[in-house]
């Protein structure tokens, strides 16, 4: 089968079933649940919970009955973060949880039960606008309007700077976004982005639709092929994930890294570009979708250490035992039960480490994090910060 | 005892704990009704809801709607028990302690206490930041709660000859009767009461006689540690190894591990060890100082060589043994992982006297039974206590009345060896599964006794019903 192919409700299905008998119910992986840790604390509520909530759907015939809105709900809380599988793995049968979580997503889409009524216009939009927020496709690169970045095919570039949606269209990232430029400029990175970008598919895919997901891939993939694209760093981890695991091999012409590994073999050349020293005590957090997801754990963290000045440290749950922030698997479009939040938790979890700084490397952790920074009032105790703007803070002499 | 739940049951439940904090929808139900043991969920018996109580005042309510409207209540921890204790036979209220989850330590009494639905591994870490250890260590560390491992009374590996059981060092817990009566039982001192203690009905009593609420448990400093590992051609060699430990009056050991031949090799396999083939035993003595753990272990070594190992030595290179102590962790989910299946295991505890006999029995445990022959059966264990854990791996794809058979049948060859060597399981539990045993192992006076004391304290069978068989 072609891996580009919609595999099919019958394959989903046997997806869920396939993991269900053999998940021992041993609960190992409620330890590490975001999900399980942020809500009340019911038995559904967890990995192995939602699994056997989908198999027992489709063994008993209950995706069609009164509670199938429960299901949904409980299906899409899930934030992919990933612990679940790596916990599975390490302690008991190794299922792919998440795999299974994930077709319960596509069945109950298919029936039209998911996603979760928030997600219904973001992925209306995605398909509409080529962007979850709403947004005119023509407003996504206003905010680099003044600045010469190169835009392909128009013109020709090494390296295509894939922005994704989030850091295009929400103005509280453009600062993070006007970071990396400055970093790529002052590290003479031959850099530009794709004129027509359009968004890499993983909202759609996490809320468990795969035709808009394919319509924006082939989408991607044309462009690219157009702009003869041969490498890709991206900004987010989600669109570094998508472009290198979902993507069908055939049809990838290009390399795909994420910044932080693009950015530390740069600067391991050239570290005598981070010149300011800084004096700042800083934890990372670890994005799922670079951790977990890609066990890229050490490359952001020798990438803060190599700014002169800075004291790293770490938090209680860290690398593949990292506290997600809430805000993946589509999370980031609907109110889903958090008490307490996810990434409040996480910024106490900072604080206590003694960190001034909480780094980290993906525009939805950014957002999550600085915005319960600043409900709970605690800027003034820890500052969020993405890694870029550490680099562009030690290289930038005119400060 | 089945019931027809009163049509209120829900609003009423709300009413008690907060709509927050109760769960009626099917999926809740469900999840609250499978354990580890590898068949399906029934529908005729799943909870009729799940509540999730956040004070002691609350269940007392629980308890005394349940007597009044006679429906079942059954106390969750984290649903990891062993024996059935979490697959409940009929319908009823599934009671989560999941929100009695506050710790407290109290070094100026010299104890802890914590609510029933704190983590295993949670207690351990915050006792270990301030320089104590809890005296349990379950596989099930990372989710089993401390009610389950209270009412279970299990140190789990520890070896309970090195420092007993967590019971020792329970100074008194606060509990809920099934007729709704809050008591408090032992002292706050850090002597346990001599003569009556009503804290026995609730520690290892396998939540027949209430909800516990609170635990509250001396604080045990944490100590040094020494390690070693002993190499045997067969497993007789191994059994005569610890006979003689113990009648040599070796000190005993805090952790002994053992693994069969197959066992080990895959273990190191996994880890990466260039070893001596052979059955291993891995031990860890505990002490005051480094130099005393290590001469306590010089002294179970001197019993440990004298059957003739490949090798018998301590270990003192902390990532070999990281390497070692894991591959005996690894093992099950190895084998799971390996074939996709599910893993399965009984407690055979020997006598000190019948060790080469029994541990020979329980290395070919599934011969003769009609399902688990059928099976590979892998054997480790905690072997200073005397407890060896055979298992098989279950094909998921059996059907589900094979399913059942096999977990029938290893009970069935537990109960005939712990029957034969005088012992009892020292980990899970005694009822559930295990009812038939404790019937034959204690006589029908025993049993009674446990039934007429279940009567005192709860008349109308409304706590963990189906745990005794009616
Ligand atoms: C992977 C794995 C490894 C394991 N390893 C070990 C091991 O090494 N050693 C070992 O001994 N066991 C082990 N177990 C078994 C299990 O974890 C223990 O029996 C544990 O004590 C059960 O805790 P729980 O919170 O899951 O209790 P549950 O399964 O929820 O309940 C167990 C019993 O305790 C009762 N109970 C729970 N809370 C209370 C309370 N507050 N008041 C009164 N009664 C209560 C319940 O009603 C039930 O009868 C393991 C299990 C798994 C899945
Ligand atoms: S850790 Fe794996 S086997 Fe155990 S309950 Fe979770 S999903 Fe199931
Ligand atoms: S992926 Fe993360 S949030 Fe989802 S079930 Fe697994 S551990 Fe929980």
């Amino acid at each position: 089968m072609n891996e580009n192919e919609i595999k099919g409700d019958s394959y989903n299905k046997e997806t869920v079933l396939d993991a269900a008998s053999r998940c021992r119910n041993c609960n190992y992986c409620f330890s590490i649940c975001p999900l399980f840790q942020s809500t009340r604390g019911f038995m559904s509520q967890t990995p192995s919970g939602i699994l056997q909530s989908i198999k027992y759907a489709i063994k008993w015939d209950l995706l069609k009955g009164n509670e199938k809105e429960t299901l949904r709900d409980l299906v899409y809380s899930c934030t992919t973060c990933n612990g679940c599988v790596v916990r599975c793995k390490a302690k008991a049968t190794g299922i792919p949880v998440l795999e299974a979580i994930e077709a319960g997503r596509k069945i109950l889409r298919e029936m039209m039960i998911g996603p979760l009524p928030q997600q219904r216009k973001p992925l209306k939009d995605l398909l509409k606008n080529g962007n979850p927020y709403g947004e005119k496709p023509g407003k996504r690169f206003e905010w680099l309007q003044d600045l010469p970045v190169k835009r392909l095919p128009q013109e020709q570039a090494d390296i295509l700077l894939y922005v994704g949606c989030t850091l295009s269209y929400d103005q509280e990232l453009h600062g993070l976004g006007r970071n990396l430029l400055a970093v790529f400029d002052g590290l003479d990175i031959n850099y530009g982005v794709l004129e027509n970008e359009t968004c890499c598919g993983d909202p759609a895919l996490r809320m468990g639709d795969e035709a808009i997901f394919q319509e924006l891939m082939n989408a991607n993939v044309r462009l690219f092929k157009e702009a003869g694209v041969k490498k890709i760093v991206t900004v987010s981890p989600h669109c570094f994930n998508t472009f290198s695991k979902e993507y069908p091999v055939q049809e990838r012409q290009w390399s795909v890294r994420h910044y932080v590994e693009f950015l530390l073999d740069i600067l391991k050349e050239k570290k005598a570009a981070l010149t300011k020293k800084l004096p700042y005590t800083v934890v990372y957090h670890d994005a799922c979708y670079l951790g977990r997801h890609n066990q890229i754990y050490d490359p952001p963290r020798e990438l803060i250490a190599m700014v002169p000045g800075i004291r790293l440290v770490e938090m209680k749950m860290k690398k593949d035992e990292a506290l997600c922030c809430g805000g993946g698997g589509g999370r980031m479009f609907a109110e889903v039960e958090e008490e307490p939040k996810l990434a409040r938790t996480r910024i106490n979890q900072a604080i206590d480490a003694d960190a001034d700084v909480l780094a980290t490397a993906c525009p939805w952790c950014y957002t999550m994090l600085m915005n319960a920074a600043k409900d709970m009032q605690a800027t003034d105790k820890i500052k969020v910060m993405d890694i870029t703007g550490l680099l562009k803070e030690s290289m930038d002499t005119n400060e | 005892m089945k019931s027809s739940p009163p049509q209120t049951l829900i609003e009423d439940m709300e009413r008690i704990v907060g709509k927050k904090y109760v769960s009626a929808h099917i999926f809740e139900r469900i999840k609250n009704s499978l354990d580890t043991f590898p068949y399906e969920a029934e529908r005729d018996s799943l909870p009729y809801v799940v509540v999730m109580p956040g004070s002691k005042e609350e269940i007392s309510e629980i308890m005394r709607y349940a007597n009044g409207s006679k429906v079942p209540v059954f106390i969750r921890g984290s649903g990891t028990s062993f024996i059935g204790a979490a697959r409940y036979p009929v319908p009823g209220i599934v009671l989560n302690t999941h929100r009695f989850n506050a710790i407290e330590l109290s070094e100026d009494y010299g104890y802890f206490e914590c609510g029933p639905g704190c983590i295993c591994a949670s207690v351990e870490e915050a006792l270990k930041k301030r320089g104590f250890f809890l005296p349990a260590a379950p596989g099930s560390r990372l989710i089993a709660s401390m009610g389950g491992i209270i009412s279970n009374n299990t140190s789990a590996h520890i070896v309970d000859t090195s420092i007993g059981k967590p019971g020792d060092y329970v100074l008194g817990i606060e509990a809920v009767l099934p007729t709704g009566e809050i008591i408090e039982t032992g002292t706050k001192g850090l002597r346990r009461p001599a003569g009556t203690d009503l804290t026995k009905f609730f520690v290892g009593g396998d939540g027949l006689l209430g909800v516990i609420t609170k635990i509250r448990m001396r604080l045990v400093p944490q100590f040094e540690r020494a390690c070693g590992i002993a190499v045997y051609k067969d497993l007789e060699s191994v059994a005569r190894a610890v006979q003689r430990m113990y009648m040599e009056r070796r000190p005993a050991p805090f952790f002994m591990e053992f693994m069969e031949e197959k066992v080990a090799q895959i273990g190191y396999d996994l880890k990466g060890i260039e070893s001596q083939r052979g059955a291993v035993v891995l031990f860890v003595t505990n002490a005051d100082s480094k130099e005393e753990a290590a001469r306590k272990a010089d002294q179970i070594l001197l019993s440990l060589s004298a059957e003739d190992p490949f090798e018998a030595q301590r270990i003192e290179d902390a990532v070999l043994w990281e390497k070692l102590w894991s591959a005996r962790e690894v093992i099950g989910s190895f084998l799971m992982q390996q074939s996709g299946n599910q893993w399965a295991s009984a407690e055979v505890v020997s006598n000190l006297k019948d060790l080469p006999e029994c541990l020979n029995e329980a290395a070919n445990f599934n011969k003769g039974l009609p399902v688990l022959s059928q099976l590979t059966s892998y054997l480790f264990g905690h072997i200073g206590g005397l407890t060896m854990h055979p298992g098989v791996i279950i094909p998921k794809d059996w059907d589900n009345e094979k399913k059942k058979k096999a977990i029938d049948e290893k009970f069935q060859r537990e109960e005939e060896l712990n029957l034969k060597y005088g012992t009892c399981g020292g980990e899970w539990g005694q009822f559930s599964k295990r009812t038939s045993f404790f019937v034959k192992r204690y006589g029908e006076k025993g049993y009674g006794l446990v039934k007429d004391m279940k009567k005192v304290f709860d008349p109308n069978n409304i706590l963990n019903t189906g745990l005794l068989e009616d």
